[in-house]
């Protein structure tokens, strides 16, 4: 049985140091698109913490199952399979049972199929040899790191774009990614505090 | 040779050669594919590499796809691009991890996510479900051209700045105290805002 | 209705078995290579580990067998297996560092740390593979860090730490990396983990 201050180390380690935006660069598409405003930022954030973690716990059980069928190399796309099918499903019970927040953040579901992350944590637990309960605890704070970025720095862009006279050719992206350059010197001062691996 | 050149011009597959390295270059315009090339792209080894493995993926996918494209059912379109962007992306590991396997070391998790590199699904969705297989296997090939081109400049800057050297082979002296900065996320992302800033005041491309 | 169905079914088995045949036919080709390619590095870095020449060696298997011998622990201790391969000629010992007894600061730090055949001086280190910073804990892979371990003993303890090794004069004592206290550390405790754990095993060999 997985310790709670292991299971606390692995979530504060991928949201911080480790965290999945600014220090091992994943997701940068949505990140960059949806950037611009903070309500946008929020909904997208809250959407992909919910499909991430979803899907790494279902990626998990089924990953078991090609390790002891011996065809571990088909992981890439039974993964990829799973994460399509499990967004299609969640689009269609959020536009059934929970219509409000479908209009919330439901135009955002279709485009997190695509999104790195949601791959990357499941490619991320095969490396590290994780658990069950770790996935989905590693799942999560990955998720929320990410989140937490795409707020950071839809706040900063669009005060920015408000008060700041950029030269033209660094409106848009340029700017957002010496934003996010910052802010991933800022996260490396958490480096140390804990570990993705944890020694148990 | 004049003449040679002014008919060039009306050749659709020179067409889509020349938008798909400059007119529709992804990192500039679209700023597609970076997920995977920030973080990898601090070697040049690694970028060639990689560029070479988005590009394979990208041109058997989009060849792929062109070739059953009126057989496709709209409804699965998506599922149908990832599971043959899947199928040729494990493929290109298993021989990358039987060729060069030092190099798959060091890509690791990072070839799995060409699955999810925007550039090679734009192109399915884009073209290669529309065109038959000889044009798309052409945008294909530029597409991942571009990326390649863009990947080999970020990786030249941030390896000489942060190792002194090039694929390995030193260039700068004993004396040069290494920017390791740039060999880690925020050197990727500096690098890779000033590369925008200066192709769109080249191409006098800008965004509002 | 029933075209559209006949359709959606060609485009099944199509997807299907071209999906299926390029992932078979990909893993007939590459498999082999593959498994190959890792027991090569590996009996490379080991030969490697102890001096020999590998550059006019044509069955590196046969050479390997013929100059290194590969101890299994023992019974009681198959839950955790470890190796040793000693050199049949020198007698110095190769034993292995993975995940299993620690790891670096950004992922495992997997390689072979061969001790001399007094089972406490060391010979050589050599490390296979490693994800540290590129610049500063890569460092670690250096030949210069990895030379200055060569002589250093292991008793009772291997110690990288700056500020103590260079006041001290004991044998145990390495300069760590400058910039890379973290990695240092991580690399020391694992190569710590990894010695006690094959020492027990060792003595009752």
């Amino acid at each position: 049985m997985v310790s709670i201050t292991v299971l606390f180390e692995i979530f504060i380690a991928s949201l911080l140091p480790f965290n999945i935006a600014l220090a091992s660069i994943l997701g940068m598409c949505p990140l960059i698109a949806i950037s611009t405003n903070v309500t946008n930022a929020k909904g997208m954030g809250l959407a992909v913490v919910l499909v991430t973690t979803l899907t790494a716990a279902i990626n998990w059980p089924i990953y078991e199952f090609l390790k002891w069928s011996g065809t571990d190399t088909l992981d890439l796309l039974v993964f990829m399979i799973t994460i399509a099918a499990s967004v299609q499903f969640l689009e269609l019970a959020m536009q059934k049972f929970l219509p409000s927040l479908y209009t919330a953040f439901g135009i955002y579901l279709p485009l997190i199929t695509v999104n790195c992350i949601v791959l990357a944590v499941s490619l991320f637990f095969v490396n590290y040899d994780y658990g069950f309960l770790e996935t989905v605890v590693f799942a999560l704070g990955s998720s929320l790191g990410w989140a937490f970025a795409i707020v950071l720095l839809s706040g900063i862009r669009e005060k920015l774009s408000v008060i700041a006279d950029l030269p033209r050719g660094l409106k848009g992206k340029a700017i957002a990614f010496v934003l996010l350059g910052i802010l991933a010197l800022a996260f490396i001062g958490f480096s140390g505090i804990a570990r993705v691996d944890p020694i148990q | 040779m004049k003449k040679f050149l002014i008919r060039l011009n009306y050749q659709k597959w020179y067409n889509v050669l020349r938008d798909g390295i400059a007119r529709n270059n992804p990192i500039v315009v679209t700023v597609l594919g970076i997920c995977s090339s920030l973080a990898v792209a601090n070697m040049v080894e690694n970028a060639i590499a990689m560029g070479i493995g988005v590009t394979l993926v990208t041109m058997l996918s989009s060849a792929f796809i062109a070739l059953i494209r009126n057989l496709i059912p709209s409804q699965v379109r998506m599922v149908t691009y990832m599971v043959v962007i899947s199928t040729f992306t494990i493929v290109f590991e298993m021989f990358l991890k039987a060729l060069t396997p030092d190099i798959a070391e060091r890509l690791g998790a990072y070839v799995g996510l060409i699955i999810t590199n925007c550039i090679v699904m734009g192109r399915a969705e884009a073209f290669a479900v529309k065109n038959p297989v000889r044009y798309s296997t052409i945008d294909a090939f530029a597409s991942g051209m571009g990326y390649t081109f863009v990947l080999i400049m970020m990786s030249l800057i941030r390896e000489l700045l942060s190792n002194g050297s090039i694929l390995n082979f030193q260039f700068l002296g004993e004396n040069w105290i290494n920017w390791t900065i740039f060999a880690i996320a925020p050197g990727g992302f500096f690098i890779i805002s000033l590369f925008i800033w200066g192709l769109r005041v080249w191409l006098k491309y800008y965004e509002e | 209705m029933n075209k559209v169905y006949s359709k959606m079914l060609v485009f099944v088995l199509i997807m299907g078995s071209s999906a299926g045949l390029m992932l078979v036919g990909g893993d007939l080709l590459t498999g082999n290579q593959i498994e190959i390619n890792q027991i090569n590095l590996k009996q490379r870095t080991i030969l490697q580990s102890h001096d020999y020449d590998l550059a006019s060696v044509t069955d590196l298997a046969s050479y390997y067998g013929e100059k290194i011998e590969v101890i299994e622990a023992p019974e009681s201790y198959r839950d955790l297996p470890v190796y040793f391969y000693r050199d049949r000629e020198s007698e110095d010992i190769t034993i292995a560092f993975d995940k299993r007894f620690g790891s670096g600061v950004w992922g495992p730090i997997v390689g072979y740390l061969t001790l001399e055949s007094d089972f406490m001086t060391i010979k050589s280190v050599a490390i296979i593979s490693q994800k540290e910073t590129p610049g500063l804990g890569a460092k670690v892979t250096t030949a210069v860090f990895l030379n200055s371990l060569v002589g250093k003993q292991m008793e009772p303890r291997l110690v990288i730490d700056k500020i103590q090794a260079e006041t001290i004069e004991d044998l145990n004592y390495v300069t760590s990396i400058i910039g890379a206290t973290r990695t240092s550390v991580a690399f020391q405790n694992l190569l710590n983990t990894t010695y006690a754990y094959h020492q027990t095993i060792w003595e009752v060999l």
